[in-house]
């Protein structure tokens, strides 16, 4: 685990002590703003699944050729 | 061997779009940290009955009706999110929906292939407007939007969101804003602040 991963988790676990500690049943945790978006990333995936379908689909022409041509000798 | 070379690109192009057509689509995973057992369990929701856990959220005039994910805080300190765009995740280590202190839901704005979200249109959402947790007993709680605000996505007043205590709140929270290509995030989080109705 990296020393950047582990920093979060030493915080928080210190942050959750300290709650247990000061107040037995109102321990509160402060984390931040998760990520909930990814349309930004939309193009480069729709790059990635063309990209992707044509090699697919060439690959697959490709290979039922081959496959008729040995069966027609 | 040609054929074999062939076979083995196409194979890893089949793979390369399936597993981007899911993970863009309807996948969306993040890593959790694993919280020691005994703490987890001393945060104020874990000391409520399970049965008032939240199992969906509902917004009548968004026409939201989605399941409740738990999530908990990721590798990188923040709150998980859901692991697909149709769900919606709340905080476990907070305050359960419906008692006093802040619990937070979170939904995705948009997938990766930037169709809607479940909170696609939570900035429409108008103040005074009815949102409902549906609790795992079948309870219904009716909360109120009070405000909702957008703030930059490096400084959101993460204490007014998770920690204020002075009434039973319901914080639902979303991207919005415009997409920062380096950080991979729109930069801004929009939040709606909700109080239960008496």
């Amino acid at each position: 685990m990296k020393v950047k991963n582990i920093a979060p988790i030493v915080a928080l676990a210190m942050l959750l002590s300290a709650g247990v500690a000061s107040a037995q049943t109102t321990a509160s945790t402060t984390p931040g703003v998760g990520n909930t978006g990814a349309g930004g990333d939309s193009a480069a995936n729709m790059l990635l699944l063309g990209t992707s379908a044509l090699v697919a689909i060439g690959g697959t022409a490709y290979l039922a050729r081959k496959q008729v041509k040995r069966s027609t000798r | 061997m040609k054929r074999i070379l062939a076979a083995i690109v196409t194979l890893l192009a089949i793979l390369v779009f399936a597993s981007t057509l899911v993970h863009a689509l309807y996948y969306a995973p993040e890593s959790e940290i694993a919280i020691p057992a005994g703490i987890a369990s001393s945060t104020p929701a874990a000391q409520a009955s399970p049965d008032a856990q939240p199992a969906r959220l509902r917004i009548p005039s968004l026409g939201i009706d989605a399941s409740v994910q738990y999530v908990g805080i990721t590798t990188a300190g923040n709150m998980g999110v859901p692991n697909n765009f149709t769900d919606v995740a709340w905080y476990k280590y907070g305050t359960l929906p419906g008692q006093v202190g802040s619990a937070v839901i979170d939904g995705h704005v948009d997938n990766g292939l930037a169709l809607a979200g479940v909170f696609k249109h939570l900035a429409d959402i108008k103040t005074g407007a009815d949102v409902y947790v549906v609790t795992k007993d079948g309870t219904k709680l009716r909360f109120i939007v009070e405000s909702a605000q957008a703030y930059p996505y490096k400084s959101v007043p993460t204490t007014l969101l998770f920690n204020r205590k002075d009434k039973a709140r319901l914080n639902l929270v979303t991207c919005s804003g415009s997409w920062v290509k380096g950080d991979k995030t729109y930069d801004e989080r929009l939040v709606v602040y909700t109080v239960l109705a008496s």
